[in-house]
């Protein structure tokens, strides 16, 4: 799979996604931290954080005896610089202004 | 009373197809730095105890220096230095300038990189993501033209705001 793949894959899940927002909020949680307020097995949020690192969104470090958990954002950037900005034109933000305008 | 904010940690990482010797040169060299780096060029004396120099873009020469003292020094392996020693030395705000650290390991035909940048301040960090202020904005960026440098012999052309104070 190639990177792009894997990196809209491991975004294509809310949950991931949660996780991903948690870690943004605040670097360096630990399992038990990113598993707190998750309406989600344990299993599950590793399972999912295995995803995310395989992606290379998340990155780890061991500190003593705890694995913290960081988010890397550098794919997501390399992504967005490939698959959003080059579609980004301004008549597109001046029609989401409208948009936003007429909805409010 | 003093209240310390609580200090924060980014890392970052990226797989870069390059060897570590290249990618050394790139992250210690100005030459190199200044096509990757928004113009700002890196001067350093590589060893323990150096001194390490990021200096501003020609016609930012009000920004301070973004370098300071380097940490740790294993050629092609690991590099770590104090950040804005001239700007964060006497900021009664922070307990120690805060450091950043690239660490290079060979994986196949690919170098990983990671930076870690420790002991930020609230201060440091920008919650705006649309700028390069705030070092949560400015090292992806980076990292992202140093990688498509190396890769494709070509950086990308950032444009910075006119506000920016960071990089």
């Amino acid at each position: 799979m190639s990177a792009a793949d894997l990196v809209f894959k491991a975004l294509a899940d809310a949950g991931r996604r949660r996780l991903l927002d948690r870690m943004r909020v605040k670097g360096g949680l630990t399992l038990n931290e990113l598993c707190e307020g998750m309406d989600m097995s344990r299993q599950a949020v590793t399972k999912h954080l295995d995803q995310l690192e395989e992606a290379g969104l998340v990155e780890t470090r061991r500190v003593g005896r705890e694995r913290l958990h960081y988010l890397n954002p550098v794919p997501i950037h390399e992504q967005a610089r490939r698959w959003i900005r080059p579609f980004e034109e301004s008549r597109l933000d001046a029609l989401r202004n409208l948009k936003s305008q007429l909805e409010r | 009373m003093t209240t310390r904010t609580k200090t924060e940690t980014f890392v970052y990482a990226t797989f870069i197809r390059t060897t570590p010797e290249k990618l050394w040169e790139a992250l210690t060299n100005g030459d190199f730095s200044e096509k990757y780096w928004m113009g700002f060029r890196v001067e350093i004396e590589p060893k323990v105890g150096g001194r390490i120099r990021i200096l501003p873009p020609k016609g930012s020469e009000g920004r301070s220096d973004h370098g300071g003292d380097v940490l740790a020094c294993e050629k092609y392996k690991k590099l770590s230095y104090t950040w804005m020693k001239e700007k964060h030395e006497k900021d009664p705000n922070r307990d120690g300038l805060s450091r950043v650290t690239y660490e290079l390991t060979p994986a196949g035909d690919h170098v990983k990189l990671v930076l870690i940048h420790e002991n930020l301040v609230s201060d440091d960090v920008s919650s705006d993501p649309g700028t390069f202020r705030g070092v949560n904005n400015g090292w992806p960026a980076v990292l992202s033209s140093l990688k498509s440098l190396l890769e494709t012999g070509k950086a990308i052309d950032f444009v910075l705001p006119k506000d920016s104070q960071n990089c």
